[in-house]
């Protein structure tokens, strides 16, 4: 056999993988799992119980092979923790906007300046900085100017709508609704 | 066995003179610059349920559809490199015909009919633009120089389409859809260097009806009734289908964005869903790093 799946996350699809040389190689999700790493295999030992990892000890033919049994793993254990059909973090949000690819970011810009138009400041100021994290965004000088525009301008006018509740202390008030309602 | 590019040859007279008889009737400088215009933008694109977002029509809302790991084709040949059949796909018959799903006697069928038959990729043609929506939120398409010319072979409609809307007979089968009625599936193929003729045929009553044509519509029509484009032109090819310099990614700009309100949207659950999406954007990025894959929106 070409390769040997030696251990893997069963949370999350990592994997330790020697090839038929016996070199040891880390692989890294997500999804692609092309995130080859080739480590010494005494340095990678430890990880196998430290992080973790369970020993599978199977055999592949391929790459693609192993791949694609990581990445089962990954998608079941996503399903083993009901994560099939939840509500939405705020960080996957976020790594949705930072991996908008090259030729879609036009859709996302013209998005976050229609958000800017209807007056939704906070969504402007939530997708803007995702998208000024993306590196695609950072390589097209004008759509980064774009978003940065939209984001100060969202900046600017959400400080506007809030000053006058600068000296607003919400938890005095609570505490004072709640003294109404224990009375 | 059989050929069948040779299938393809042997319509060549029978498609020209037809060809022939339709150019007389409508405009033929429109027609010339239809065939320019397909000869330089014409696409092969492939069907990619890639999971992705969908608008529901009557609530507006988004759903995801993801329907399972091996269904989601886009992140399939990404990760391939390549669009492999379901041959080269999956090793054991179960899954071919559960990939096969509903046509499985049929393809089996069709496949063993022609010697490279288990070498079939089954496309679409596309004149430059979005593609078949109904085929998933991405296009992935082919230039046509993607392909040898002695590789392709157009066919008028959809190999396994149905005779009748409700009936499982299908057109280019005899009864019961025990063999290929070769006679009939022979009259609509073509070659690359005649599918021009192919798809005025297709649309003959369409152009006879005036010169003002929606040229997407030769090549890709709705069927009445039904909401998406799904009346396309099929494409067979046999050779490697590989992700390199001048493929393309297209995705419809409003879905995209609806994707985008959707997920901003605090109320909507769409949770592992997009963490696929996230993936697969990951997966897009790193072939458009590699200057292999252009994405762009229409």
């Amino acid at each position: 056999m070409a390769f040997t799946l030696i251990a893997a996350t069963m949370t999350n699809g990592y994997g330790i993988v020697a090839d038929a040389n016996g070199e040891i190689y880390l692989i890294k999700p997500p999804f692609g799992f092309h995130g080859k790493e080739y480590l010494p295999y005494e340095q990678i030992k430890p990880t196998i119980s430290q992080f973790g990892f369970t020993e599978l000890n199977e055999d592949f033919l391929t790459w693609e092979a192993v791949f694609e049994r990581l990445r089962q793993i990954a998608w079941q254990a996503r399903r083993e923790v009901g994560d099939t059909n939840t509500t939405i973090s705020e960080e996957d949000k976020k790594a949705f906007f930072r991996s908008i690819p090259k030729g879609f970011l036009i859709g996302a810009v013209e998005k976050i300046e229609s958000y800017l138009a209807k007056g939704d400041y906070y969504t402007v100021l939530f997708v803007g900085e995702a998208l000024l994290e993306n590196s695609n965004l950072n390589e097209n000088e004008s759509l980064q100017i774009r978003v940065k525009q939209a984001f100060d301008e969202a900046k600017q006018k959400q400080e506007d709508l809030l000053s006058p509740f600068k000296n607003f202390k919400p938890d005095r008030v609570n505490r004072h609704f709640n003294l109404q309602m224990t009375v | 066995m059989h050929g069948h590019s040779p299938f393809a040859t042997q319509n060549v007279d029978y498609l020209l003179a037809c060809y022939d008889n339709c150019c007389t009737c409508i405009d033929t400088a429109c027609l010339h610059d239809f065939e320019d215009h397909l000869r330089e933008k014409g696409e092969v694109t492939i069907a990619t349920f890639s999971g992705f977002a969908f608008q529901h029509p009557e609530n507006g809302q988004m759903y995801c559809t993801g329907r399972d790991t091996n269904e989601l084709v886009l992140s399939s040949i990404l990760q391939k490199g390549a669009y492999l059949n379901a041959y080269e796909q999956f090793e054991s018959e179960a899954e071919r015909k559960s990939h096969f799903s509903k046509f499985k006697d049929e393809r089996v069928v069709f496949d063993d009919t022609f010697s490279k038959g288990q070498k079939f990729k089954y496309l679409n043609f596309n004149n430059g633009q979005l593609g078949i929506p109904a085929f998933g939120d991405f296009t992935l398409a082919f230039p046509l120089s993607h392909f040898e010319a002695n590789n392709l072979v157009f066919v008028k409609f959809n190999s396994l389409i149905r005779k009748v809307k409700g009936q499982t007979q299908c057109l280019y089968f005899t009864e019961n859809n025990e063999a290929i009625a070769l006679p009939t599936l022979t009259q609509d193929l073509s070659t690359l260097q005649h599918f021009v003729p192919l798809i005025v045929l297709k649309r003959k009553e369409d152009l006879e009806k005036g010169t003002d044509i929606d040229y997407n519509w030769l090549v890709l029509k709705p069927i009445e009734g039904l909401p998406r484009h799904r009346d396309y032109i099929e494409v067979i090819t046999w050779q490697d289908v590989l992700i390199q310099v001048g493929v393309r990614l297209r995705a419809e700009k409003e879905r995209f964005q609806a994707l985008i309100d959707a997920i901003t949207t605090p109320k909507t659950t769409l949770g592992a869903e997009i963490k696929n999406i996230t993936e697969l954007q990951s997966l897009i990025n790193r072939y458009e790093n590699d200057n292999q894959l252009l994405t762009e929106l229409v």
